[in-house]
């Protein structure tokens, strides 16, 4: 019986199948092999410059970059290849040259060591380029003292992932942006360190991208910063140092979740500066240390749902031009000002917070406080009127103006409160 | 030159750069920050001033944000205020912005996507129109085209 079945499975559709796909695993490789190429640079190999393999390379191939100092220039980089450092190579700009700069699609660059680009106000040199180059692999290279880092300009689809950008200078001119996107789409922008820039992430006319779990810090502006970029979404990110924190300005349908902005610190600083922005999201944030939380203008229709505010100066400043946002279910802990305002009229919605600055009972014992909130102390909005009133915090006279103020309502805006205050903080990790 | 004498010099400057008729204040590039869009100033080649009549200060980092701030601002503040603006070409400094010529390009990458350069001398302007094609506009120009936006 056994037996039977054996020889007959020979015959059957199944092996047949299998047959044909052995052939066409065999055909592809040999076909593979026979038109893409590994091609080697470095010292003893058969080239030793990234230029002239590349001049030499067809399309496909892999050029493998053994390790060394490589003085190239410019190395443009003008048909589809995929380029590897072996335990990165450096190649270095000598403090003139922009290091690879790619007009092809398809590009791979990964596990290099780039140093030294040159800086010019004129031209934005960078270590990597893209100029119109669509599907661009930036994987695990290093860039040490570069103007701009990673830039790329009508480039869609790209991936730039696990790079470490590092670099200083000496006059506040001479920084460039570390990852410039400009007029792209469909970028992902993963796990990558960016320090000691201008803007460490920068994004202008960019739509449906994402930036996953990077680290921007010590930049001399912003962290982040958005402009004109709708339908992105940054989530995991940690921005913290930065000169100014994070900017995201005239947006639409931004997503922006599990971030953490911390100690960004600084007389115009905020952890997040949100300015002209609709119908966006911001949830499971933590803002900690910073002057000002969120700086919010022009903002409508956005939704903040279960962020932690902790030792912020302001964990809000809520501008007058807001209208139809949602704050719900946010913890304020520790904040010297919890929410300040510059009007009288508020158009947004603030329920089931957590405030430790509450005084309320909750005799129905259902979570829920039992008088409403207030937020807006009366101090604050001296404050906003005559910044250096901020001496007096803390004074006795202060705290008698802002009790009188909580039970009868003159300057503060009467229907910015939380009328259903929580008692307990809710759990919010990061 | 002795320390004293030193001070008292320092303090003779102080005193007449305070009490003197002012024209514009330099913009502290990566401190100061735009009146209207709240951006810190970050590039010499672009930015714009604001003084009242009362010689409060306003810094802008684009020509775009001082033309719309002006909208916002009382009538009576808008004509008697003095207007400067970066000299793209020489970067840094201020120049009468009723007086200076513009070019709007594609080429121009300002900070907040004006794409407006400014220049004092027209044989430099005339220059970089050549070179970029751009749109030639002057002051009155510029206020049209970013009042009417709102």
């Amino acid at each position: 019986m056994r037996n039977i079945k054996f020889k007959y499975f020979f015959t059957t559709y199944r092996f047949m199948s299998l047959l044909r796909l052995y052939a066409v695993c065999l055909f592809g490789c040999v076909s593979h092999f026979a038109y893409s190429s590994i091609i080697e640079v470095g010292s003893g190999k058969p080239f030793t410059s990234i230029i002239s393999a590349i001049e030499k390379a067809k399309p496909h191939d892999t050029i493998l970059v053994f390790p060394g100092t490589y003085y190239e220039g410019n190395v443009i980089i003008n048909k589809p290849l995929h380029l590897i450092g072996l335990e990165f190579p450096i190649l270095d700009g000598e403090k003139k040259y922009e290091v690879f700069t790619i007009v092809a699609t398809h590009v791979t660059i990964e596990g290099f060591y780039i140093i030294n680009t040159g800086r010019s106000s004129i031209e934005d040199k960078a270590a990597i380029k893209c100029l119109d180059a669509h599907y661009v692999t930036i994987y695990n290279n290093r860039l040490v003292n570069t103007f701009f880092g990673i830039h790329l300009s009508n480039s869609n689809h790209a991936t730039i992932s696990c790079n470490s950008l590092v670099s200083t200078a000496e006059h506040e001119y001479e920084y460039g942006n570390g990852i410039h996107l400009w007029k792209c789409n469909h970028a992902r922008i993963e796990g990558n360190d960016v320090r000691g820039h201008r803007d460490g992430i920068y994004f202008e006319f960019v739509t449906s991208s994402t930036i996953v779990e990077n680290k921007s810090s010590e930049n001399i502006r912003y962290g982040l910063h958005f402009m004109f970029s709708h339908d992105n979404a940054y989530m995991h990110n940690v921005f913290s140092n930065n000169g100014a924190g994070v900017a995201i300005m005239y947006t639409a349908n931004v997503t922006m979740m599990y971030n953490v902005f911390e100690k960004n610190w600084g007389s115009s600083s905020y952890g997040m500066l949100l300015k002209d922005i609709r119908d966006s999201e911001v949830r499971y944030n933590h803002f900690t240390g910073n002057t000002i939380g969120i700086y919010m203008e022009g903002t409508s229709r956005t939704v903040f749902e279960k962020n932690q505010f902790r030792n912020n100066g302001y964990a809000i400043k809520l501008m007058a031009s807001c209208d139809d946002n949602v704050f719900n279910y946010n913890n304020f802990m520790g904040n010297t000002f919890d929410i300040s305002t510059n009007g009288m009229t508020v158009f947004n919605t603030i329920d089931y917070n957590y405030w430790d600055k509450y005084e309320g009972y909750d005799l129905d014992r259902d979570g829920i406080g039992d008088i409403p909130y207030r937020p807006v102390s009366i101090f604050s909005m001296i404050v906003e009127q005559v910044p250096p009133a901020v001496m007096l915090w803390r004074s006795f006279l202060v705290h008698l103006m802002d009790k009188a103020e909580k039970i009868l309502p003159v300057v503060t805006p009467e229907n910015l409160k939380d009328n259903k205050p929580r008692i307990k903080p809710y759990d919010i990790y990061p | 030159m002795n320390y004293k004498l030193k001070l008292f010099i320092l303090n003779c400057i102080l005193l007449v750069t305070a009490c003197g008729d002012s024209g514009p204040q330099p913009i502290q590039f990566g401190k100061d920050g735009c009146q209207f869009c709240k951006m810190t100033i970050m590039d010499p080649k672009f930015g714009a001033e604001l003084i009242t009549s009362k010689g409060k200060v306003f810094k802008f980092d684009d020509v775009n944000c001082l033309v719309q701030y002006m909208d916002e601002i009382k009538e009576s503040d808008r004509s008697d205020s003095r207007l400067y603006v970066i000299d793209f070409h020489t970067q840094n400094a201020l120049i009468d912005a009723n007086s200076a010529r513009y070019i709007k390009t594609a080429e121009v990458k300002s900070p907040m996507a004006s794409g407006i350069a400014a220049f004092s001398n027209e044989i430099i302007h005339n220059e970089y129109l050549e070179k970029w094609q751009g749109d030639n506009l002057l002051w009155t120009d510029l206020v049209q085209m970013y009042s009417s936006q709102r």
